[in-house]
């Protein structure tokens, strides 16, 4: 297999794992959006009225978010009705509103429309709004325009959630923005609804209807709603006791698990080891990394040693250097024990070899058969943590001892393959040109972070 | 005494039905009914045994005791068979039924190839009680508990081949590069999935504020769909494990009545003498022995000489000390080993004191023997630290070696110099 394959292959799974990583964030996000309060500014007139207290909470991010939305909006609109007046409008009302929420729109137009009394023979949809009386409003162009613009837009986020349930649309296809616009197509449905009632004239009104449904089955569903994330709260926690109790029961011991496995295994003939292929293969494989890092280490610190004696202090520490007179001594020890081990591991595998079944070993390859250690996999683990900055510290570690671990595996097999071929670094016809020593010397001694200069150095005289 | 019998055999028959509750929940398709468990002791019809069969190969599959790749290759009852005994060799199970006659294959009531439901009930024994269990629950709790952390994968390495011009030796550069950036994308947004998970078990504390919100969502909904489905598989297994002796004590009388069976004889099948091949297990133990090859113990050892022998006697000793001929030793717990944990985990924030078990920190750093359950995160954090330092430091190790070589043998050449970045 090449090399080259190799990384390939490891940079798949790394993508892999982002998009397992992706997904999970995007349903903790939505999770999220239904499980806390978000700031009010939604659904509630009496709330949007109240136009300078939702001024303060929305940020100059958000209202800019709000802004482009409608912007967007307004555009879309323009482009599907056409309308000279609508033109008109919306460059009369786009100056209008610098904080840019609909609900301060809504705040305006009721406050106008106390000033509108007298004016009303000028708006456009005075025959059905009369009984509404809140709603009218001075500019009845602009106003109107942004409601229907505004009902469009549930209208999309309706039809995008087809398959949905009606009223779950809000979190489900509009996760990924931020919360501000999500009250604003909020607002956007009651403003849809006194669009629905005002303009029955504008060609939006079959949307309008469409959506009226919609609104009232949302408010079918509030009651259900907050049910239901009593329910998720309640079965979380019931899972958190449920698990604790699992844990505790985990520690007794089952005796009689263990007498059946006594009696099986005495059935089972003399030389059986005891253990499983599966752990024996592992086992190997243990020791040959273990043997692997000591021989290496070894190696280094000789070669270390050897060349020059400040190298040794290059890689820094004073961890390092206890490390260098410690392992000295316990080299030997260990190695010791090493074949010791590996002996016995090897005995061990010759054994199962000799009973495997004729079907052959069917070898379980990845995560759990070569690399996991063979032991009995527990319960998934439960590590509880005080802070949320502790929790970040285990999870970063975690990444980082994973990455790290990636790098000094391909490291390694980069040695092993390289190795070979650094005895062709002699003066000669053979000798790699400069880029491949170049090459070489980034990979194998700065992990190709950085590179070394090679100079020429050729006296012409 | 009849009625003693009759309740004994009520409650048995209770605890089979929480063990099938237990294997259904865990999401395997084909369980037998309790009263099929009986019949299976006292070697039921072929009925029966298809059952068990079925059941034995779901097991192993699902615990991926076996490859997946080769059981998908392998299609019909006899390679059905094939599978399961190959998979019970996997776990280090022995039966005379499991080694069907050389060239005799399909031959159903040849000698050693043949079985009975029961061989097959004790077969599950032993896989129940090997953990393969444990295995399929902790499967199941990652597919349905979505605030599980699962182990980051990491590709092992492989011997690999690579053409060396400097076309192959850029591409390498760059992938190597690729690979980092990879890497660094994938910390950030664990960042941020942290972050969320953070806030994720903050809002599901029972003391947190309610939504106020009034929608309901998909989400939620499926979210509460798979967790009452992970708290039945706990209240499943925790039924199981309140009366797993019963069962245990039951399958006993299995065992006795395949002992005193007078069908059955000891192992007629002696281990096969001829080379064998199991590449994977071979390749691994080729690999170890050439890694004993190059061990430094030999001379290296003997050069730097004292206490060096009693060393390794005292070693031998004490490694010989706890174990008879046959096991290993505690394995490999005296062995150097990174503390890593490549295990899903809960994370769980802990609002009141903790109220600790008596054990000492470090102690559980151990690992594989008395694998706690639990532990604090300042604890995991020490151990990742650890393994991060030791992994740190053998990277710079190798790679100063690299360079101090490679400087050498360019230093050599003719006309050449080497400037270090």
């Amino acid at each position: 297999m090449s090399l080259l394959f190799m990384v390939e292959q490891a940079i798949k799974s790394c993508k892999a794992e982002q998009a397992k990583i992706n997904d999970s964030i995007q349903l903790y996000r939505e999770l999220l959006h239904t499980l806390t309060p978000q700031p009010k500014t939604d659904c509630d007139e009496s709330e949007c009225a109240d136009g300078a207290a939702l001024d303060t909470v929305t940020s100059p991010g958000e209202k800019e978010d709000m802004e482009l939305l409608e912007r967007a909006l307004e555009k879309a609109l323009r482009v599907r009705t056409g309308t000279g007046s609508s033109i008109k409008a919306s460059k009369k009302s786009a100056p209008r509103k610098e904080p840019g929420t609909t609900a301060v729109t809504s705040k305006e137009g009721r406050q106008a429309s106390a000033a509108s009394k007298g004016n009303q023979a000028t708006t456009r949809s005075t025959s059905k709004s009369a009984s509404l009386d809140r709603k009218e409003h001075k500019k009845p162009d602009g106003i109107v325009h942004q409601q229907a613009a505004a009902a469009r837009k549930s209208q999309q986020v309706v039809s995008a959630s087809g398959s949905l349930d009606r009223g779950q649309f809000h979190t489900s296809t509009l996760h990924s923005k931020n919360q501000t616009i999500r009250s604003n197509v909020l607002s956007g449905n009651d403003l849809a609804r006194a669009a629905a009632i005002s303009i029955p004239s504008d060609n939006t009104v079959p949307v309008s209807h469409t959506h009226r449904s919609g609104a009232h089955s949302l408010l079918r569903q509030t009651g259900k709603a907050s049910d239901q994330t009593s329910k998720w709260k309640s079965l979380r926690s019931k899972q958190n006791r449920l698990w604790d109790k699992v844990v505790a029961l985990q520690r007794k011991p089952a005796p009689g698990r263990s007498h059946f496995m006594e009696r099986m295994r005495a059935t089972f003939p003399k030389d059986w080891p005891c253990g499983s292929p599966d752990q024996t293969r592992a086992l190997v494989n243990r020791l040959t990394h273990t043997g692997h890092d000591l021989t290496q280490h070894c190696q280094t610190k000789e070669l270390l040693a050897k060349e020059t004696p400040e190298a040794a202090t290059e890689l820094g520490g004073k961890a390092n250097k206890n490390d260098f007179f410690l392992t000295l001594e316990r080299l030997s020890m260990t190695a010791a024990q090493l074949q010791y081990f590996a002996y016995q591991a090897k005995q061990e595998w010759e054994t199962w070899d000799r009973w495997r079944p004729e079907a052959g070993c069917l070898c379980p390859t990845g995560a759990n058969g070569a690399w996991g250690d063979g032991m009995i996999a527990p319960l998934p683990l439960t590590i509880t943590y005080t802070t949320e900055a502790e929790f970040r510290k285990l999870e970063k570690l975690r990444m980082r001892v994973a990455l790290l671990q990636q790098e000094l595996y391909l490291e390694q097999a980069l040695l092993e393959t390289l190795s070979p071929h650094l005895s062709s670094i002699v003066p000669g016809p053979g000798c790699p040109n400069l880029s491949v020593l170049r090459d070489m010397y980034s990979l194998l001694g700065e992990g190709g972070e950085r590179f070394p200069a090679i100079v020429l150095d050729c006296e012409l005289d | 005494m009849q009625r003693s019998k009759a309740s004994v055999r009520v409650e048995v028959k209770q605890v089979i039905g929480a063990l099938c509750r237990l294997l259904a929940a865990t999401g395997l398709e084909s369980v037998p009914t309790p009263e099929n468990f009986r019949r299976a002791k006292f070697g039921g019809g072929l009925e029966v045994e298809d059952q068990f069969w079925q059941l034995l190969a779901d097991i192993l599959q699902t615990s991926s005791s076996v490859s997946c790749e080769a059981s998908a290759q392998l299609g019909g009852a006899t390679d059905y068979r094939k599978l399961v005994a190959a998979g019970l060799w996997q776990t280090g199970y022995h039966a005379d039924w499991m080694y069907g006659r050389q060239g005799g294959e399909g031959e159903e009531g040849g000698e050693g190839g043949r079985c009975s439901s029961r061989d097959l009930l004790l077969a599950l024994g032993w896989l129940l009680a090997t953990g393969k269990l444990e295995i399929l629950l902790t499967q199941r709790v990652q597919q349905l508990d979505k605030t599980l952390l699962t182990p980051t994968p990491v590709n092992p390495p492989l011997p690999s081949e690579l053409q060396l011009d400097s076309a192959s030796l850029r591409k390498l550069q760059w992938l190597v590069g690729c690979l980092r950036y990879q890497g660094r994308t994938l910390l950030s947004m664990q960042e941020e999935r942290t972050r969320l998970l953070h806030a994720v078990v903050v809002a599901s504390l029972p003391s947190s504020v309610s939504s106020s919100s009034d929608q309901s969502s998909t989400v939620l909904r499926k979210d509460c769909v798979c967790m009452q489905q992970l708290c039945d598989l706990l209240e499943a297994y925790l039924n199981w494990k309140q009366v797993e002796k019963v069962f245990w004590t039951w399958m006993d009388s299995v065992v006795d009545c395949h002992l005193t069976d007078p069908v059955v004889k000891r192992p007629s099948h002696s281990p096969n003498t001829g080379a064998r091949v199991c590449h994977h297990g071979n390749r691994g133990l080729e690999k170890l022995e050439d890694m004993l090859l190059r061990l430094p113990t030999g001379q290296e050892a003997q050069r730097r000489g004292r206490g060096d022998v009693e060393d390794r006697e005292e070693g031998r000793e004490r490694l010989h000390g706890g174990s008879d001929s046959f096991c290993l030793p505690p394995p490999l717990s005296s062995l150097p080993c990174l503390p890593c944990r490549p295990q899903a985990y809960r994370a769980m924030l802990q609002t009141e004191k903790p109220v600790r078990h008596g054990r000492l920190p470090g102690e559980g750093a151990r690992g594989g023997a008395e694998n706690p359950d639990e532990l604090p995160a300042s604890q995991a954090v020490q151990e990742l630290l650890q393994t991060e330092a030791l992994l740190v430091e053998r990277r710079d190790r190798q790679r100063l070696a690299n360079r101090m070589q490679l400087q050498k043998m360019i230093g050599r050449l003719d006309q050449l110099m080497l400037i270090p970045p």
